[in-house]
């Protein structure tokens, strides 16, 4: 009998913990916490306890698929392959370049990505490459690199420890990022003061000395009139606006506006606990924000991760040890993925499409002409899709006919492609749709790095044989860029490809596989190799030199409640699923534990509409209709609903607004107008 | 010191290996700044064997038995380690002549920062067992002890419900072995909510090892929210010395007084005052009735 245990990084959260795969005879069996990891420091929640549990899953795809009539059937590597490459060619030569679309995985490897992005930029020519991140972070991204220069959390996971004041804004943290919450838990044990600020009373609102329930979309509106306070109060640190920030009277005059009586008829939030929250992140030795989908899910996400930029630097509470801005990635790998150029304007390292000297680079490196504008973003591929101006969509790791908002309508467009590809460890929803599937491995079937939220770049481990005839996504793609023709895609395996990430991008170029081995993990940036990486962000300067306030105007949601529609909607994700669930729905743990989605609604809602508590309703908005099982909770305030989009049979994105931040391009997940109504059965 | 241990440990297990009196021998493997649990089948591994950091290794000796075939396992065991195997012994849920120990005495620092009242193994292979030596600091339960009743039920609501329901206080104890586990069963605790409902999750795990925790620490070490699980452990612990001078962990041949055989022991009219006492008076200690 044969048995090893194989570090490994969690596939699920960016918090990025460390654990060991326990593999017995060529199989996995547990999953054991690693006591010497920074993040983890022995502990998981319990998705990352059952992080093996998917992995040889029945339902595995063992065998590529190809479309034959209505049906997918399964059919050999060569045939799938020659026949993506033949479809690809024909369909940029007859509609151009332009006419294809790539989405990315935020589950992938950095390598996978990488050589994903290489080849739809260098082999098909286009930019039109875009990834999950759009529908998370983009705001971020956008935002933070706009105000300092660089758009990634600034401190590290374990320097929260180290904070006096935690601003937890828009992050259900013990759901979605368990080890952080655990991480303020511990500050506050420490003496930490903690300010919640949500409009669902999260379980860690229960932790907080401060909680604030604000009107969902409100958040410009609050953080502009905490700042307002800050200023007349004179709590702002003057110095560090003098030396370190630029355009500060502008800013000082557009929250001026912002009293503290307009921002309770704005949010509801009383002045009294403005006032405090004010003083206390402000006046505080180390305050830090943490932040999440709350903030970015909105027409005006760019917006409020400005006002949160704003609100840090005009308090001097950014650029140290235990303080500053801290957006918590969702996946295991969305930094990384954005990291690698899994973006339609960007290459690896954020260096820029339409940037002559950054396009020059890559063109010598991988010997190829690179096209110069930047592509589209994930919803407006679907748009073009349904236009007919996409024509083919290469799909790997991602599943927009959950994830995407509107996904009627994400139907309609991918049924209108000429060629779906769908490269997945299971025949997800949008791998039903596909004219062929290619069948990948799962992480613990493959070597490689994942970046995790603090900007940690981590080593995964080959633990067992790929099932089936599943290959690595690197693998196939570098097949199908050599069966297209093209050079550079013979390498030896993913250290050879991370090497090329390494030359290509400044933030990487001090890592190695070898570094990576022996120092547990680096982080970015590590511009060379005697370089430790870096813990936090913008210590002497922002990257951009000076940091940028930026003055920001309130504005409401798109979709406000009306009398048709009387009900705001706001979505999520539920603490024992992830994401589409392709994973979780699938481990036999997480299953047992959370079966189907529920629909949160208020007592007093659940009184007035005359439903009770576990009751099949139906929720429906100006897009579509869901039917789903009622939780009656304080959790969600009167005349909200929150559902989870987790669930196929009750697909939250069945009814939210693709209406877009014109910035960052992100869908309102977190706000739309639905109604409830009861179901009647027939006797 | 540390170096000299580590070679009596290494050194024991070649001689196990070569003599065949075990056929591998599971400990920690060192290097690269981590430590993990790992097989050593041949000599020559043996470098690589680590007594730095302290896991629970007989929850992955339970798992290796189940398939494991001819010869012994040999387990690399601090006291802790070898009062798990008493205790799995006793419940019958290991086959003994399937197992060696190699003992490993704690060192003065290890003890302390587990404090651990018997930091060594009934017999040890490596290091000098801290004989007397007792680091568990009986205060903290007297404090909260020295608590109205009031307080003490707004201390364990206030810590118990930080619970993010992982099961890792569950998952790495060698000692919560059950096939179908009752935290699992939405008849005892509601599935799918966060924080599980207070107390129940909480001590029906606290009752089941009542008889059996042998206070190592491995679930409050893998406790994300940092809830003091092994306190609450601790208080049954006393209560079992206490009402009827059992300790888990110290003589396989040694009976729980939970144990019945409905003749005589609990469950019987006798019996039943007993647990029933006992019961209660743990109940009292996290608050739960007596207000």
């Amino acid at each position: 009998m044969d048995y090893k245990a194989v570090p490994s990084v969690c596939p699920y959260c960016g918090c990025g913990c460390g654990l060991y795969l326990e593999v017995m005879d060529g199989h996995l069996v547990g999953t054991l916490p690693s006591p010497t990891h920074p993040i983890g420091r022995g502990s998981l929640c319990i998705k990352g306890w059952s992080a093996h549990e998917f992995v040889e899953r029945e339902a595995r795809l063992a065998r590529p698929l190809w479309k034959r009539g209505a049906n997918l059937e399964p059919t050999d590597w060569d045939t799938a392959l020659y026949f993506v490459a033949e479809r690809l060619k024909a369909i940029r030569d007859r509609y151009g370049p332009r006419s294809i679309a790539f989405l990315s995985s935020a589950k992938c490897t950095n390598e996978e990505n990488y050589v994903f992005m290489k080849f739809a930029r260098s082999v098909v020519g286009t930019n039109n490459i875009d990834h999950c991140a759009r529908l998370c972070h983009a705001p971020t991204v956008a935002g933070l690199a706009y105000a300092f220069g660089s758009g990634a959390m600034t401190n590290s996971v374990p320097e929260l420890d180290e904070a006096s004041c935690i601003l937890v804004i828009g992050s259900n943290t013990t759901e979605n990022h368990p080890m952080i919450a655990s991480r303020i838990i511990n500050a506050r044990e420490r003496g930490a003061y903690i300010i919640v600020v949500d409009p669902r009373r999260i379980h860690l609102a229960n932790y907080a000395d401060l909680y604030i329930q604000p009107r969902l979309g409100t958040d410009v509106a609050l953080v502009n009139g905490m700042m307002n306070v800050i200023i007349q109060e004179g709590w702002h640190d003057r110095e560090f606006i003098r030396s370190r920030t630029e355009n500060f009277e502008a800013l000082r005059a557009r929250v001026a506006e912002y009293t503290p009586e307009r921002v309770r008829e704005i949010t509801g939030v009383e002045p009294g606990l403005l006032r405090i929250a004010a003083r206390t992140y402000a006046l505080s030795p180390n305050s830090s924000i943490v932040y999440a989908m709350g903030i970015t899910e909105h027409v005006t996400g760019t917006d409020n991760v400005l006002t949160l930029a704003n609100l840090a630097m005009l308090c001097g509470q950014v650029g140290k040890r235990g303080s500053g801005i801290n957006p918590l990635r969702g996946q295991n790998n969305v930094q990384g993925a954005c990291d690698m150029g899994g973006l339609p304007d960007v290459y690896t390292g954020y260096q820029r499409v339409d940037d002559p000297a950054a396009r020059a680079k890559f063109e010598e490196a991988w010997g190829a002409l690179l096209p110069e504008e930047p592509g589209l973003t994930v919803v407006e591929m679907i748009d073009a899709a349904a236009e007919g101006e996409i024509r083919a969509m290469y799909i790997m790791g991602e599943n927009p006919m959950l994830s995407d908002p509107d996904i009627n309508h994400v139907r309609e467009a991918l049924a209108n492609l000429d060629l779906l590809v769908v490269q997945d460890i299971f025949l997800n929803e949008t791998a039903e749709l596909a004219t062929v599937v290619f069948p990948a491995c799962s992480f613990a079937e493959k070597d490689g790095t994942f970046t995790a939220t603090d900007r940690r770049v981590q080593r995964v481990h080959r633990a067992i044989d790929p099932v089936g005839h599943s290959r690595a996504d690197w693998e196939i793609v570098c097949d199908l860029a050599r069966i297209m023709g093209a050079g550079g895609f013979a390498y030896r395996g993913a250290e050879e490809i991370f090497e090329e990430i390494t030359r290509l991008t400044p933030s990487y170029a001090g890592m190695s596989y070898r570094r990576l081995e022996e120092n547990g993990y680096l982080q970015w940036p590590c511009p060379t190799e005697e370089h430790p990486g870096t813990e936090f962000l913008h210590r002497e300067g922002f990257a951009r030199g000076k940091g940028l306030f930026t003055p920001v105007t309130w504005k409401p949601p798109l979709e406000v409640a009306d009398e048709e529609y009387p009900l705001y909607l706001t979505t999520g994700r539920v603490h024992f699923h992830y994401h589409t669930g392709t994973m979780t729905r699938r481990s036999p743990t997480l299953n047992r534990e959370m079966s189907f989605g529920a629909v949160d609604l208020n007592p007093r809602d659940a009184e007035r509409l005359g439903v009770e508590d576990h009751e099949l309703v139906s929720v429906s908005s100006r897009r579509g209709e869901v039917k789903i099982r009622t939780r009656v909770t304080e959790m969600v305030p009167p005349g909200v609903v929150f559902i989870p989009f987790n669930f196929r049979e009750s697909a939250a994105n069945a009814l939210t607004n693709p209406a877009r931040d014109p910035v960052s391009k992100i869908p309102e997940f977190k706000v739309c107008a639905v109604k409830l109504e009861k179901v009647t059965t027939r006797r | 010191m540390e170096e000299r241990r580590e070679e009596q440990a290494r050194e024991r297990a070649r001689s196990m290996l070569l003599s065949g009196e075990a056929r591998a021998v599971l400990g920690l493997r060192g290097g690269r700044g981590q430590v993990l649990p790992y097989l050593f089948s041949r000599p020559e591994e043996l470098g690589d064997l680590s007594l730095s950091g302290i896991y629970p290794l007989a929850k992955v000796a339970l798992r290796l038995l189940e398939k494991w075939e001819g010869g012994r396992l040999a387990v690399v065991s601090r006291g802790c380690d070898e009062r798990h195997f008493v205790e799995l012994e006793k419940k019958n849920a290991l086959d003994t002549r399937r197992v060696a120990l190699i003992g490993v005495a704690c060192t003065e620092e290890e003890a302390r920062e587990c404090g651990c009242s018997r930091p060594y193994p009934n017999q040890v292979d490596a290091g000098h067992p801290l004989a007397d030596a007792d680091f568990f600091d009986r205060r903290e339960l007297e404090e909260l002890l020295g608590m109205k009743v009031s307080e003490r039920r707004r201390y364990w609501t206030e810590v118990l419900s930080r619970c993010i329901k992982c099961y890792g206080c569950r998952n790495s104890c060698p000692l919560c072995n059950c096939v179908d586990c009752r935290l699992e069963e939405s008849r005892w605790v509601r599935v799918g909510e966060i924080p599980p409902e207070y107390p129940s999750f909480h001590l029906i795990r606290a009752f089941h090892l009542a008889d059996k925790c042998v206070d190592c620490g491995a679930c409050e070490r893998a406790c994300p929210m940092h809830i003091p699980i092994r306190r609450l452990h601790r208080l049954i612990g006393e209560e079992m010395k206490r009402l009827f001078d059992y300790r888990a962990g110290r003589d396989a041949g040694e009976k729980s007084p939970l144990l019945t055989d409905l003749e005589e022991g609990p469950f019987t009219t006798e019996g039943e005052d007993e647990v029933a006492r006992f019961m209660e008076a743990v109940a009292r200690e996290v608050g739960w009735v007596g207000l």
